[in-house]
């Protein structure tokens, strides 16, 4: 079952096969933990994003449809919707964002990573490399920060009505250098 | 264009009101250029988790999501599965095509695979064949003036058993540990009549078998409550309805 394909696993999980689902969480732990860690940049609150995630796929409140693309990117969607939220329940975001210049670019990591992880990851960094440090900056406060279009304005000194043409150029860009499409997936 | 337009980023990171979610996700529905756009921003950012450290996950993690999994009350289960057939309840997860689109698909043939046929796209368990009729219904509106849940309770029967059938959506947030508890009552004491929780887009679904121990009603509510069948509502009422 180790190699079972996560659409499976979640099949089985979601009626309630537990086996199924603790190999899902298996799969999926570190990567949730970490990307929520990158965008709450605080370990309490990742672990709280883990486990609201994983307890709401358990109990069926959070919903994978296969159709919609891997599994992967949904969990991925759901964890980071989770910490935005936190983010801002907890008014952090009312702050002035302190954003290291360049937090896009961060040292590469261990090699424990799983193979697939870090294989995205390495395609990634070089894409990022490629943008310019004002594209990094808008990713990074968008993406990573979610901030409001509003507040992106204000930190990049941009016209309201041009923040989000900003994001899709830069998206655009970063995508475009990225040759394999795609989430990471087991499937 | 219009004012909606500009709220695809703050959709996407979730800045909007309630309100404004609401209605950006209508104007969604009506405007082909944000919802290629939020398409697109979707794809764009596949990627972008990846980019992530690979940071050390707390040892007592993994355990701490298992006990709550564990002391999760399983909401389908609080009555004994009927001797009939037990149908795979319409559990909270299968709701996309939310009221209108059930109660339509319920209303116009009543096969038991609707649910299956309307609701849901993952591989489940095949549903046992067991022929439903809509033997009544009701619409549940909401207590609270602005408010904008609703919900449909049907009853369906088989001939030997009944199960009701509620689907709601725009349901209030829960904080963490509360649940809706379904109840149905006439002039004497309402009874617990399933359990659910809410989805990230408020809507939820639960099917309840009713027991010889429901006799008649006439009355369908929804409240927020702590635990799941408790002997009388403590929780404010969210949605009533009369059948
Ligand atoms: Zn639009």
């Amino acid at each position: 079952m180790n190699h079972t394909d996560d659409g499976t696993l979640y099949g089985l999980a979601s009626s309630k096969d537990r086996r199924a689902f603790e190999l899902l969480y298996d799969r999926y732990e570190k990567l949730v933990f970490s990307f929520a860690y990158r965008i709450a940049s605080d370990r309490e609150i990742a672990e709280e994003v883990v486990q609201d995630v994983f307890v709401k796929i358990w109990n069926g409140s959070a919903v994978y449809e296969p159709g919609k693309g891997a599994f992967s990117s949904w969990l991925l969607t759901v964890t980071r919707n989770k910490a935005i939220d936190e983010l801002r329940r907890l008014q952090r975001h009312d702050h002035e964002p302190m954003v290291e210049k360049d937090a896009l670019l961060e040292q590469p990591g261990s090699v424990e990573q799983t193979a697939a992880w870090h294989e995205q990851q390495a395609e990634i960094r070089s894409a990022v490399l490629e943008l310019n440090p004002e594209q990094r900056e808008i990713i990074e406060l968008f993406y990573f920060r979610g901030l409001s279009q509003q507040k992106i304005a204000d930190h990049c000194e941009l016209p309201l009505g041009t923040v989000k043409g900003r994001i899709r150029l830069a998206l655009q860009k970063l995508r475009g250098t990225i040759t394999k499409e795609g989430g990471t997936s087991y499937e | 264009m219009n004012e909606n337009c500009m709220r695809l980023i703050d959709y996407f990171n979730r800045a909007l009101t309630p309100e404004e979610t609401a209605a950006f996700e209508q104007h969604l529905a009506e405007c082909p250029a944000c919802s290629s756009e939020l398409e697109e921003l979707r794809t764009l950012t596949e990627g972008l988790p990846y980019l992530s450290e690979e940071a050390d996950v707390p040892a007592g993690l993994k355990a701490n999501v298992f006990a709550v999994i564990d002391a999760q009350p399983d909401v389908h289960d609080e009555e004994p599965p009927h001797q009939a057939g037990n149908v795979t309840p319409l559990p909270e997860k299968r709701r996309r095509p939310a009221i209108p689109l059930l109660a339509a698909a319920l209303l116009a043939s009543l096969v038991t695979n609707i649910f299956l046929a309307t609701a849901d796209r993952s591989a489940e368990p095949a549903v046992e064949q067991r022929n439903w009729e809509l033997a009544d219904k009701a619409e549940l509106a909401p207590q609270q003036e602005g408010d904008p849940s609703n919900a449909i309770a049907l009853i369906l029967s088989d001939g030997s058993s009944r199960d009701l059938v509620v689907d709601a959506e725009n349901l209030p947030e829960l904080s963490d540990g509360e649940l809706f508890q379904v109840w149905v009552l006439d002039a004497g004491a309402p009874k617990p009549a399933g359990a659910f929780r809410s989805s990230g887009e408020g809507t939820g679904t639960v099917s309840h078998p009713l027991g010889s121990k429901f006799g008649a009603f006439d009355t369908i509510a929804i409240t927020i409550e702590k635990e799941e069948g408790l002997p009388a509502p403590e929780g404010p009422i969210i949605l009533a309805g009369s059948l």
